[in-house]
């Protein structure tokens, strides 16, 4: 995530040395930790060291898998040992009981745990908290029983044993070898994710995370991506568990069981769930501490679990988090009161120009009903771009429902909504958004710790992203289209006049600016229909001004606009046409100086 | 099959015990105590310590192993509680998950890993022949036994003031104590019924299971996979759900095979909240996204 | 702000050398035990384990050998051969165990065997159910163990088996005789080497049943057994199993002779079967009799079962001989390396020359050049159960 640099406040030393040095610190660190990791096997020569320093490097790997899932989707995955299983058990049976070369194997294995992490997303889309855990733990415990039950396979009882080792052109790779393969996998996993957490799939994941009703309009398909998280997940722990099988020599299925995943989830939560190095420190600890206990086992599980219950009370963020707040002590905080600069809005696109007369949404007849409430009945409109339109009503009149119900988070119990002549029928909110339909929402819903221009990312995805193959692999395709969307968001920024506070953490914001940045969100998905939800709420009179301002400049494009507001004032100034809607039914509808004196509308606001 | 019946519907006894047991707390605290698999095995080991080490009366073991799973329980309460309320549920999970683990590894220091087999309380005095089934006196007593707690604890919930100012409990803690509800009390009240449910539970599982401290895991995950398939967020649905599991699991053991019945009740599970996300009859409220 | 980032890795760095320091060795014989010590096999490890530290502790009380304290790391696998495996490495690379003792279990023996002798290090291998060893000890064809690094001191189960033919057709006076066994890899086993025990005292199996090892009710199998007209039934498998058999055979009326393997021994026979198993005979090379001739070995088991009752057992010989052969074994090995030190090389050789020593029990082991087999020579016994005890059958 980038931050202003003003907020940075790296230690003075490491700048100078890498100034001086000439390249960027951060690659200074990395080449230099490469070459000690490259030098290890010569330090510690003993076998025992060696492979339990490889098994905590594919426990790394496996946990900074999960933390895609559970620390950056916010998917809790009490399954993952279940995947790591599918993969280790696959690669060994095919290579040992039927024979197949050893690499064909392991590329089998790691397409079946991508398959079974399909599987898994599927089963657990519709689910949160406690019964998502549970589904996931259920999962695990399926794999582990059929490990089980087919013996003749898998030897489950006693446990597989002389699994062949990975033979790369006559070589048989011993443990020495394997050291090396499991260290480039595990750099290999860092770069992939690496490259994830810094392309707009990752602002994305975090607007899943954070909000996903949010992310859902910008035009993101929430279940798609989770069900991307979990595939890219399963092959990245599958292939954890391909080389465990073969570095090991030997499985046993009690290595895969339901706790097992619980330890995997301690790890990622230890080290830090959202850094990129979080999940491998949480393993290393993890896996090392036996080491010491020697034989104490039950005085190391008390340590375990309290050291659990240490860093999820206590530091949640981890111990990579808990590092980073002693370097980053000093975090320049926002001063109080400083004025970010409000420019004159410049907004322009082309693609709502021109000739389309046809309304952009037309309501026809739209009946809900909720259990015995009727929200809305029998209401029907017309947005005409180029239109600022208001939406009023007393509270609990509707509008909102009616919004909803436009937007497809709702279908409707009666009637139709047509936008741009295509019914919303069984559309979800994510394809309506794409026909053109932006919104913003009564509660703040953007990710505080991203930047402004972050957000605005989030709508822009869609667009202009690289599939996310180029984006593991870090192809150019990855770092093209990084810049292009990027590029596109401060010009938007721009645009709307909020550039000043591009790379200012959003929730660092004042509440008005955050309105405004919603609204230039969803600019994003380019709508000809824009959808403002009480916009002047709380908004400082030089904040209302350029709403007001922002609002003209979007409606000349030729872009229609559905504004939501109790600020009457404010409908008057800058409305073209006003419906009214009372307890579910439109009332009245006309220009503002109609609606202003129609009798009905009086008696709904001031009651009868 | 009916012996296969007979036998589901005794472990779906005991299933729906402990998912009772989740579902009281949950439902007064929004909170999943994970440790009540090892409580369980609290609730055993020191009621076998007490008969079968100390040479006690079975009844005064149990009085006493009850009152040491009451403890233990409270001591959660009082530590996590209101911790675990303000955390998201998963963060909660593995706290409890780790009270867990304590739990046992202490168990494992106390008494060891090696195991003993526990005394049946009811004699296995075979009374009748259900098909090819021997059925004793253990497995009436143990179904009179589920089906006098459960009716009592539903009539505690739906009729008596306690289940009413639970149920208030679980919809506003603060306002509870806006209209004079003791919430403190009302919480520990609920972890109190959860525990002596476990006691309960212990008694019946362990003859079966043994006295080891490895007996509370699987029963107090398959008890709340029970409570979750019937849904949690009430008493009576978490009953259903662990006859339900239970007999289920014994049923798939039947035609399918003792081996694979633990793979087939968990895939049921998955297509049942797959179709229905909070459970058969489970409520959607207070789903916080993990 | 950079003070207190300081103060954290100052910390983390002078732990890491606190916990690196506390691994340096100090002056101590280490030897290492792997076995499974939990779950419902817990009695094998926790004999065997029982056994070592008796040992042990004598040997201390005479001031170690040669002047040093001989430890013993123990470690529990609970059956899973993995973890067995990572704890042989352990106890080898990182504790420098002088010698290791690898499990009972026959899966965990084979998977720590094989990192002994990768390591050079002298496996000893106190009770075997099942052969693990290679030609090299004379018996059995197990490559896994092939090693001049292994040794063993129980008899394996090709060598039983033979004895236990022999006994079923001459002393149980069988003319039809059936077998039964399990299905894992114990079972298996006895079945191959009974069968080929059978070929080789002309003997022909009038049935041959194979039964899953937790199966409780018997009666499909013995019915065939009955219609077969067997006279005697053996069963290769070990005690809880063989107790469900016994009771089903109650249940049916059968009146046959029921000839146990050695591993029946194990108290989960006695606490499964009803009345405790009464009547049923059992084998083994071992002197397992629960009423010793030996004042010497008596005394033994008293003070072993006065020690020892908080793991369960009140009478050191209501369990299988794992205790008593693994304390013959760590004395055997103290003497040996008395003699010839603590060299891995110097060890093994000094276990094949130390000559005849007698144990505890009274039986005698005999190692030599080419044979690692140290109770080859010793004959099968006939027992049975009687109120609960193992009387000799004269």
């Amino acid at each position: 995530m980038s931050v202003h640099p003003a907020y940075q406040a790296e230690s003075s030393l490491w700048r100078s040395i890498s100034q001086r040095a000439g390249v960027s610190w951060r690659s200074l660190w990395i080449v230099l930790a490469i070459i000690g990791f490259l030098s290890l096997p010569a330090v510690i020569s003993n076998p025992y060291y060696m492979r339990f320093l490889e098994i905590a490097a594919l426990y790394g790997i496996a946990a900074l898998a999960l933390s895609l899932v559970y620390g950056k989707g916010g998917i809790v995955s009490l399954g993952h040992m279940g995947l790591f299983g599918i993969g280790a058990y696959i690669s060994a049976v095919l290579s040992l009981k039927f024979g197949w070369p050893v690499w064909i194997a392991m590329i089998v294995a790691v397409v079946v745990s991508g398959f079974a992490g399909w599987l898994l997303a599927l089963s657990s889309a519709r689910l949160v908290g406690v019964y998502l855990a549970m589904t996931t733990v259920a999962f695990n415990i399926v794999v582990e029983r059929l490990i089980v039950q087919f013996p003749d396979l898998t030897d489950a009882a006693a446990g597989m044993i002389n699994i062949p080792t990975f033979d790369l052109f006559g070589h048989l790779f011993d443990l020495e070898s394997f050291y090396y393969l499991i260290l480039l996998a595990w750099l290999v996993s860092l770069y992939m994710v690496h490259n994830f957490n810094t392309s707009s799939w990752n602002l994305v994941t975090n607007s899943l995370r954070e909000t996903p009703t949010a992310c859902l309009f910008m035009g993101n398909s929430v279940p798609g991506l989770k069900v991307l998280l979990f595939v890219v997940s399963a092959i990245i722990i599958g292939g954890a568990g391909v080389l465990f099988a073969h570095m090991m020599g030997r499985l046993n299925y009690n290595n895969f069981t339901w706790d097992q995943s619980v330890v995997l989830l301690a790890m990622v939560v230890l080290g830090g769930k959202r850094e990129l190095l979080g999940p491998s420190m949480g393993a290393a600890i993890l896996i090392f501490i036996p080491i010491f206990f020697g034989g104490l086992v039950e005085y190391m599980n008390i340590v375990y679990a309290l050291i659990l219950l240490f860093f999820l009370l206590v530091t949640p963020t981890g111990i990579i988090g808990w590092i980073r707040r002693g370097w980053n002590q000093a975090r320049v905080f926002l001063p109080q009161g400083r004025e970010w600069k409000l420019t004159h809005p410049v907004y322009s696109v082309n693609y709502a120009r021109g000739g389309d007369t046809r309304p952009i949404v037309e309501v026809v007849n739209v009946t809900k009903t909720f259990g015995g409430l009727t929200a809305l009945r029998n209401v029907s409109l017309s947005i005409q771009p180029g239109q600022i339109h208001a939406l009023i009503g007393p509270n609990g009149a509707g509008k909102t429902t009616l919004v909803n119900v436009i937007t497809g988070l709702y279908p409707p119990d009666g009637g139709d909504v047509r936008i741009r002549g295509t019914s919303v029928h069984g559309k979800t909110p994510d394809k309506i958004a794409l026909l053109g339909v932006g919104r913003t929402f009564q509660q703040p819903s953007l990710v505080a710790e991203m930047t402004t221009a972050e957000n605005m990312q989030v709508a822009i995805h869609h667009r202009l992203r690289a599939g996310i193959v180029s984006t593991l692999l870090g192809l150019p395709r990855h770092h093209r289209m990084r810049a292009a969307a990027r590029s596109e968001a401060l010009d938007s920024l721009h645009a709307v006049g909020l550039a000043d506070a591009a790379n200012v953490p959003v929730g660092q914001l004042p509440h008005g600016y955050q309105r405004l940045v919603e609204i230039a969100r969803a600019l994003g998905v380019h709508p000809r229909l824009l959808i403002v939800d009480e916009p002047a709420a709380g908004l400082a009179p030089k904040e209302m001004e350029h709403l007001q301002r922002l609002l003209q400049v979007i409606r000349s494009n030729g872009i229609a606009i559905l504004v939501i507001e109790h600020n009457m004032e404010f409908i008057m100034s800058i409305a073209d046409w006003i419906s009214v809607l009372d307890f579910g039914v439109r009332i009245a509808e006309g220009i503002p100086a109609e609606i202003q004196r129609n009798e009905a509308v009086l008696a709904a606001y001031l009651g009868e | 099959m009916i012996e296969s019946l007979f036998a589901g519907l005794l472990t779906g006894g005991i299933y729906a015990l402990v998912a009772l047991a989740y579902s009281i707390i949950y439902t007064t605290t929004r909170v999943v105590n994970f440790a009540i698999g090892e409580l369980i095995m609290i609730a055993a080991m020191v009621t076998f310590t007490g008969s079968a080490l100390w040479g006690l009366p079975l009844i005064s073991a149990l009085v006493i192993g009850c009152a040491i799973t009451v403890l233990i329980n409270l001591v959660i309460k009082a530590a996590a509680l209101s911790r675990l309320q303000k955390l998201d549920p998963i963060t909660a999970l593995l706290v409890t998950l780790s009270f867990g683990l304590l739990l046992v590894t202490g168990g494992q220091l106390v008494w060891g890993t090696a195991g003993a087999s526990f005394p049946s309380i009811f004699g296995k005095i075979p009374l009748f022949n259900l098909g090819s089934l021997i059925v004793t006196t253990q497995d009436i007593v143990t179904i009179i036994i589920v089906v006098v707690i459960l009716f009592v604890v539903d009539l505690i919930q739906h009729r008596a003031i306690l289940g009413k100012s639970m149920q208030a409990a679980a919809e506003d803690q603060e306002a509870c104590g806006v209209v004079g509800i003791n919430i403190g009390w009302i919480n520990a009240v609920a972890f109190n019924m959860a525990a002596i449910l476990c006691t309960i539970a212990a008694v019946l599982i362990a003859p079966i299971a043994g006295a080891n401290v490895r007996i509370g895991t699987m029963v107090g995950l398959k008890g709340f996979a029970a409570g979750i398939l019937g849904g949690l967020t009430n008493g009576r649905s978490a009953i259903v759900g662990g006859l339900i599991f239970g007999v289920a699991e014994s049923l798939s053991g039947y035609f399918f095979g003792g081996e694979s019945k633990e793979s087939i009740i968990f895939v049921v599970l998955m297509i049942i909240l797959a179709i229905r996300p909070t459970g058969l009859w489970g409520e959607a409220r207070w789903q916080r996204e993990a | 702000m950079e003070e207190t980032f300081k103060g954290k890795i100052i910390v983390f760095a002078v732990a890491c050398c606190v916990l690196l320091l506390a691994g340096i060795a100090k002056a101590e014989i280490k030897v290492g035990l792997g076995n499974v010590m939990s779950g419902p096999f817990a009695a094998w490890g926790l004999d065997a384990k029982a056994g070592m530290d008796m040992a042990i502790e004598e040997i201390n009380a005479q001031g170690g050998i040669n002047g040093e304290k001989v430890v013993l790391l123990a470690r529990d696998d609970a059956l899973d051969t993995t973890k067995a495996a990572l704890q042989a490495e352990e106890l080898i690379y990182k504790e420098k165990v002088v010698a290791y003792f690898p499990s009972t279990i026959t899966g965990s023996a084979k998977a720590t065997g094989p990192v002994c002798i990768k390591a050079g290090v002298p496996a000893l291998l106190g009770a075997q159910q099942s052969d693990v060893t290679c030609p090299l000890t004379g018996v059995g064809d197990k490559p896994e163990l092939c090693s001049p690094w292994v040794f063993r001191f129980g008899a394996t189960v090709s060598q039983q088996a033979d004895g236990l033919v022999k006994i079923a057709r001459d002393r149980l006076k069988g003319k039809r005789i059936a077998l039964m066994h399990d299905n894992i890899g114990y079972g298996l086993e006895w079945k191959e080497d009974l069968t080929k025990a059978a070929a080789n005292n002309k003997v022909q199996f009038v049935a041959s049943e194979m039964f899953p090892l937790m199966e409780l009710d018997h009666t499909p199998s013995l019915t065939r057994v009955i219609n077969a007209n067997a006279d005697v039934i053996v069963v290769g498998t070990l005690g809880a199993p063989a107790a469900r058999i016994y009771n089903t055979m109650r249940k049916l009326g059968m009146k046959q002779p029921l000839l146990l393997c050695e591993a029946a021994i194990e108290l989960a026979f006695r606490t499964t079967a009803v009345d405790m198993g009464e009547g049923a005979y059992i084998t083994s090379p071992q002197n397992s009799s629960s009423v010793p001739k030996d004042p010497k070995f008596a005394e033994f088991t008293r003070s072993w079962s006065a020690k020892y009752k908080n793991i369960g057992y009140t009478d050191v010989l209501t369990t299988i001989p794992t205790a008593f052969q693994y304390y013959d074994a760590m004395h055997y090995l103290a003497l040996v390396i008395k003699q010839h030190g603590k060299d891995a090389k110097k060890i093994r050789d000094g276990m094949e020359t130390l000559g005849p020593y007698k144990g505890i029990s009274g039986v005698t082991y005999i190692f030599s050049k080419d044979n690692h087999n140290a109770s080859s020579h010793l004959p099968s016994q006939l027992f049975r159960f009687q109120k609960g005890k193992v009387m000799p059958v004269e």
